[in-house]
């Protein structure tokens, strides 16, 4: 595809366009470059299946999630107690414009738009250890170094997750930004206003963007966007792009990929099924229509894995307004009750097919300071021991024994709100039945992901679910990122860490044991060393399962994937998580048609 | 001899009406056919052999057959049991019948309990085969759940929901047409300007905004009647113009101007002269708006906002059927699909019936 | 002549009251759709900020508030709403959150689609249902209208939403038809060719008939009643007692009377026509405005939301005004009231 503007003189030839030391990815097959692959999205620079692939950072992890290894950046030198980084930018390295990307990009990044005060009014959100920032610098052209007031080891897994991607989290082509930034245009508010914002830091803000480059901004990853309507996006390879195969090939293999916007799920499962994405997840209670139509779609279907501790994971409110409530979702024992009560051998079986394992929500056993007692806490089918821990948690039965009463007399019913999700919805009806069998009325109302979001927020719901990804070791040590974090995503307890993070100026102060908790999680991002990394990270994993604030359904659950048949390239046997960035693992920029006209 | 001709020569409108009705083949058929319905919906649980939410192991089973020969014996009539393979390399699940598991299809059978009406509670149920299976007549859904037990136990609430509807467009469309088509004048004119701009509103944007202010802690019964609200809200202002029309052709007449006279309050005119004169109109105007909200509760549930469980409608089962797997794989669960087709059409068909009999100058 | 030049002038005031009560009635429904997208609680910045913690960068309140304050979400809605609508009286619909592009780019791609589908979806309406509703009337209670009133009748009472689902796949059964949108993925990314056509001339019958199945029963019904009704009136009997041939007799008299309600119906059927077009397109996946309306719903992306309820009342109320136009021009009585 790049052959004629090579030969037109418009683009220099690839040795030029390469940086001095390519990263070598190393392809299962040498590939045929052309072609096209077809992904589907539910809005314009929405998620879509092959999007992890768009991103690359400094570094990257494996395809366990477990090491870290460098990417973009050749080297990576820490001093000896973690508070210093050096990263090493392959030298010649260009976005896809053609412009080198330097150390310089990282500084005005870090200097104009993280800590610009009207993009950032209360600083930036990473890079910083308690109320301390990092102080970034520069060494040379290629290097630039990040100083920490403390040790700091998360930075190194920070630099191998999208937080240090560049060109969206970390690092911005500055070239380009400049004309949207107020302080290098004077031009910027109006061009703002051109474009219907009313001021130049709401459009700055919009040209950042998460994962998905803008149209035409530079970038550095495999593809970038080269044209977006409101009925599909369209990414072209970057001529830029630092990695080649082992040969010596520039990646990627495939020219184009096509993402077609398809509002309705419903309707992205239906074209899945039919073949109209060159690769997809089979949605496991759908799997019958992908396996039959499999000929006639011309596609075929991998064994994947994923890799979450949990597929769906429930976290009481337990901040909740109402001090009834409150006191009996912080007890301990309901949130037992109910983990006892969820017959999780019902679901995998009915729902997975037996493939996934009835574990409660932790890490993976494969983290370096695991306890395998977190695996089985509380996750037996134990009807008994829930009605028993249900009494003792003062939720008396009615006279009929149809369902428990509240302190207050009245029939104890509780609201789980959530999203349409990767996992299946019927696995929340077996949880809800599960429950009721107890005595426990649950209403499980489906809302958008935007009215949940408002409504944790204000702290106003029960209880809430979401799946428990992260939990591999390099992504469960993203600072305050997991999902067990009080403040997002489960909103178990907003307010107790308000008060921690606002140092007492807001939110509610928490029981001492939380205090602890939240000192032991800021100590443990300061470890020293690998020892006292484990060992506190064990101990703020162990006060996480002992407390049970999420309680767990079935995890590492089989995920099967159809592949349009003449893609090459793609993993048979693959596990697929966060920690490994999803598609990032897949090596989507090794894959290639065995005919690459025919998929134009 | 008098006394009969006289009983012919005075034969009220409604003995009229139905005369004229009986005639239409059609809307008498579509009559019985809701008569089904409504007992179905009446009996409710005690129809259905199962729970409706009741799981079980057996996802996807396919339609059970009743057989009466096993082993070449003749016996009464029994299902036999299942049994499932799954094969997990290959995601396939088999059901296939157990034939060493014979299950009689006995009747009146102490089962699932049940809440009859919200009011009674009771146990019996109509047919059944014990405790030892299960039937599925048409089949079970993903979670194992019996298929004729759901579509049954639906019906209740999707035949219902039309009714209370109607009783509120009726209310309402009665309530502003009357004032607007009675007083005329400027209060006629703001009215059939509101009613104009009501109908402008695009349905979606409104249905999606009210449907998101249902608190998620309502109870079902509260739900149930802010959707039977909402689908009011959209009918009421075709009533409203019948009403309002029929009242401006009929509000000059003589009878209605001696009633001023006599001094007769307003209310009391529309209410016992007018409305009467042209009940006929209104009954066949509801009687067709009914299917439009019983579609209209099933496009509630499309977009989310219908019921939860455990209550379940038409529109629920719909949407577990909005899918590749029940049109291609298991299409009993479809079933329900025929079932909104069929309750529309009959009461489409029985409101042409009413229609053409309440016309004075129809052949 | 008189009496033409009087009429004619009858006819100009009736189209400028009516054109005037457009107008107000879509300035009300401006301001009911703004106070409807804005009635579920939060705003578009929740789903913003879902997308960012879900990947682990946490935003804390205090960037939350900041970043409501940027976008001018924390203003009362009385000031939002007046912005919007003074923006869209110059014909700027502000700008979308969501798609990172301006409502004006996003309407007008999506306009012609919804535009071509909808008034194909009519034209198809009366062009079958008029002929049918004729046929059945005169035959009535033969094969003929029996099958055709069956059809009809099926499509209204199967919901929408499922008839669609079902013919596209039918579709995809019998000629392998890509599921989704109104072309192939190949040719949306090429220029117009005669092949780019022929791909949009397959994948528009489902849609269409998904359309506008659900109206023409209705419409064959009325047809069919109304040119019953005029059948049996005693100018016809008089007609066909003087010899008139049948097939002119029904076309001069009775079929222009019977169209009346037809007509008057316009209105309504465009309504009905578009929140069934919604439906239809986000179950089809169609590039038309429907799609477009319902995920900036759900996201609360304020102008987007209520830019598309705006266009499509706009659309609605230009049919009304239409119907109305067209039965005045044909029935001078309506002029006079």
């Amino acid at each position: 595809m790049l052959a004629e503007r090579v030969a037109a003189g418009e683009l220099p030839p690839v040795e030029q366009r390469l940086p001095k030391n390519p990263f070598v990815r190393h392809a299962r097959q040498i590939g045929k470059y052309g072609g096209t692959l077809y992904d589907q999205t539910g809005s314009p620079g929405g998620r879509f299946h092959l999007d992890g692939a768009l991103i690359a950072g400094a570094q990257e992890t494996d395809n366990d999630g477990e090491i870290i290894r460098p990417h973009l950046c050749d080297r990576v030198d820490v001093n000896q107690d973690y508070s210093e980084f050096t990263f090493h930018i392959r030298e010649g390295l260009k976005w896809s414009d053609g412009v080198d990307l330097t150390a310089d990009d990282v500084l005005w990044w870090w200097q104009n738009e993280q800590r610009n005060a009207v993009i950032y009014p209360e600083g930036p959100r990473t890079f910083k250890v308690g109320n301390d920032y990092a102080e970034f610098s520069k060494l040379d052209p290629w290097t630039f170094r990040i100083k920490f007031p403390t040790s700091f080891r998360p930075c190194l897994n920070m630099s191998a997750s999208e937080w240090m991607a560049f060109g969206s989290y970390f690092g911005q082509p500055a070239h380009w930004m400049k004309q949207f930034h107020a302080d290098f245009n004077p031009k910027a508010d109006e061009l703002a206003r051109q474009n219907g914002f009313g001021s130049w830091y709401q459009y700055y803000t919009m040209m950042m963007e998460y994962m998905h480059p803008h149209v035409n901004k530079p970038h550095v990853g495999p593809w970038f966007r080269a044209a977006s309507t409101t009925t599909h996006d369209i990414y072209e390879r970057n001529p830029y792009f630092a990695e080649v195969d082992q040969e010596g090939n520039q990646l990627p293999y495939i020219d184009r990929i096509y993402v077609q916007v398809v509002e309705d799920q419903k309707l992205q499962t239906a074209r899945r099924a039919t073949g109209a994405v060159s690769e997809g997840l089979c949605e496991m209670s759908q799997i019958s229509v992908f396996t039959r139509n499999a000929a006639r779609a011309d596609y075929n279907i991998k064994h994947w894995r994923l890799a979450n501790g949990s597929e769906c994971m429930f976290a009481f409110n337990l901040n909740h307004k109402d001090p009834v409530k409150r006191r009996i979702y912080n007890d301990l024992k309901f949130r037992q009750a109910l983990s006892y009560a969820i017959n999780r051998r019902r679901i995998n079986e009915t729902l997975y097919f037996g493939q996934a394992k009835e574990w409660q929500a932790t890490l993976s056993p494969k983290v370096s300071f695991f306890d395998p007692s977190w695996l089985e806490y509380c996750a037996r089918y134990d009807q008994d021991t829930a009605n028993r821990l249900l009494d003792e948690a003062g939720l008396p039965w009615d006279k009929e024994r149809r369902s428990r009463l509240g302190p207050d007399g009245q029939r104890f019913v509780l609201v789980v709100i959530y999203n349409q999700q990767a996992f299946p919805v019927e696995l929340l009806e077996f949880v809800r039945q599960d429950w009721a069998e107890v005595g426990v009325e649950v209403i499980m109302k489906e809302t958008d992901f935007r009215f949940r979001e408002w409504v944790c927020r204000a702290g106003d719901q029960d209880c809430t679910c979401w799946n428990a990804d992260m939990v591999e070791e390099v992504a469960a040590y993203l600072p305050w990122a997991t999902k067990w974090n009080p403040q997002e995503v489960l909103f178990y307890a907003r307010d107790w860490w308000l008060w921690y993070y606002n140092s007492g100026q807001s939110g509610i102060e928490p029981p001492q044991r939380w205090k602890d908790q939240f000192e032991r999680m800021a100590a443990w991002y300061r470890a020293k060393s690998v020892e006292e990394y484990r060992r506190l990270g064990h101990a703020v994993w162990d006060f996480f399962s002992r407390q049970l604030v999420c309680i767990g359904t079935v995890g590492y659950a089989p995920q099967p994937v159809v592949i349009k048949n003449g893609l090459r390239n793609v993993s048979d046997t693959l596990t697929i998580g966060y920690g490994s960035l999803w598609a990032k693992s897949y090596m989507v920029q090794t894959y290639y048609w065995d005919f690459p006209e025919g998929h134009g | 001899m008098t006394d009969t001709v006289a009983s012919r020569h005075s034969a009220s409108q409604w003995q009229l009406m139905w005369a004229k009705f009986k005639d239409h083949k059609l809307a008498l058929v579509s009559l019985g056919v809701l008569g089904v319905f409504y007992s179905i919906a009446l009996l409710g649980p005690f129809l259905a052999p199962c729970d409706s939410w009741q799981t079980s192991r057996f996802a996807f089973a396919p339609p059970a057959r009743i057989h009466v020969f096993h082993s070449g014996r003749l016996m009464r009539p029994f299902v036999y049991g299942m049994k499932m393979t799954s094969d997990p390399r290959t995601f396939e699940r088999s059901i296939a019948p157990d034939k060493s598991t014979v299950l009689p299809v006995r009747f009146f059978v102490r089962g699932a309990e049940y809440e009859w009406l919200w009011l009674v509670r009771g146990n019996l149920h109509l047919f059944g085969v014990g405790s030892g299976g299960q039937i599925n007549l048409l089949g079970t859904d993903i979670l194992g759940r019996d298929c004729f037990s759901r579509d049954i136990v639906s019906t209740q609430i999707s035949v219902t929901v039309g009714l209370v509807g109607v009783f509120i467009t009726f209310v309402l469309g009665c309530l502003i047409g009357g004032v607007s088509g009675y007083y005329g004048g400027v209060v006629d004119n703001v009215l059939q300007r509101f009613m104009e701009f009501v109908t402008c509103l695009p349905t979606i944007p409104m249905w999606m905004a009210l449907g998101a202010a249902i608190p998620a802690q309502w109870s079902n019964l509260k739900v149930y009647f802010a959707i039977t609200v909402i689908l009011a809200l959209r009918s009421w202002t075709g009533l409203s113009r019948q009403v309002r029309s029929k009242l401006l052709q009929s509000r000059d007449e003589d009878y209605i101007i001696a009633a001023k006279v006599a001094g007769a309050s307003d209310s009391r005119i529309i209410l016992t002269h007018l409305l009467p004169g042209f009940a006929s109109y209104l009954i066949v105007s509801l009687t067709l708006e009914i299917p439009r909200m019983i579609l209209g509760e099933t496009t509630l549930s499309f977009f989310g906002l219908g019921l939860r469980p455990p209550t379940v409608s038409w529109g629920v089962l719909l949407q577990d059927a909005q899918n590749l797997a029940a049109i291609s794989v298991y299409p009993w669960l479809m079933f329900p699909a025929i079932m909104v087709v069929v309750c529309v059409l009959a009461f489409n068909f029985l409101g042409d019936g009413l229609r053409d009999a309440a016309d004075p100058y129809k052949e | 002549m008189a009496r033409n030049g009087q009429s004619g002038a009858l006819l100009l005031r009736y189209v400028l009251k009516r054109l005037l009560w457009a107008a107000v009635v879509l300035v009300l429904v401006s301001f009911f759709a703004f106070l409807v997208i804005q009635l579920p609680p939060g705003d578009f910045l929740d789903s913003y900020v879902e997308q960012l913690s879900r990947s682990g960068m946490g935003v804390d309140s205090a960037t939350l508030v900041s970043l409501r304050h940027a976008y001018g979400l924390d203003r009362p809605m009385v000031v939002q709403y007046w912005e919007w609508v003074t923006r869209f009286m110059h014909g700027d619909m502000g700008v979308s959150l969501l798609y990172v592009r301006r409502v004006n780019d996003i309407i007008l791609e999506r306009l012609p689609w919804t535009l071509l589908i909808t008034t194909t979806s009519m034209l198809l309406m009366y062009a079958i249902s008029i002929p049918v509703g004729i046929y059945a009337a005169r035959h009535q209670y033969s094969l003929g209208d029996f099958a055709a009133s069956l059809v009809g009748f099926v499509g209204m009472a199967t919901p929408g939403f499922l008839l669609a689902l079902v013919m596209m796949w039918l579709a995809y059964l019998a000629f392998g038809m890509s599921l989704g949108g109104l072309q192939s993925p190949q040719f949306m990314q090429q220029a117009w060719s005669w092949a780019k056509l022929k791909d949009l001339l397959w994948h528009l019958p489902v849609p269409l008939f998904v359309v506008s199945i659900a109206g023409m029963a209705n419409l064959i019904r009325t047809m069919r009643a109304t040119l019953l009704d005029e059948l049996g009136k005693p100018y016809v009997t008089t007609a066909r007692a003087k010899g008139l041939k049948e097939s002119v007799l029904i076309r001069r008299y009775p079929v222009r009377a019977a169209l009346n309600p037809i007509i008057s119906s316009g209105g309504w059927l465009l309504a009905e026509l578009f929140s069934g077009e919604t439906v239809a397109g986000i179950v089809l996946g169609l590039p038309t405005i429907g799609p477009v309306m319902y995920r900036a719903l759900l996201a609360e992306d304020m102008y987007l939301a209520a830019s598309c309820v705006m266009v499509m009342s706009i659309l609605t109320v230009i049919g009304f005004l239409v119907s109305d136009i067209v039965l005045a021009f044909t029935d001078p009585r309506i002029r006079l009231s």
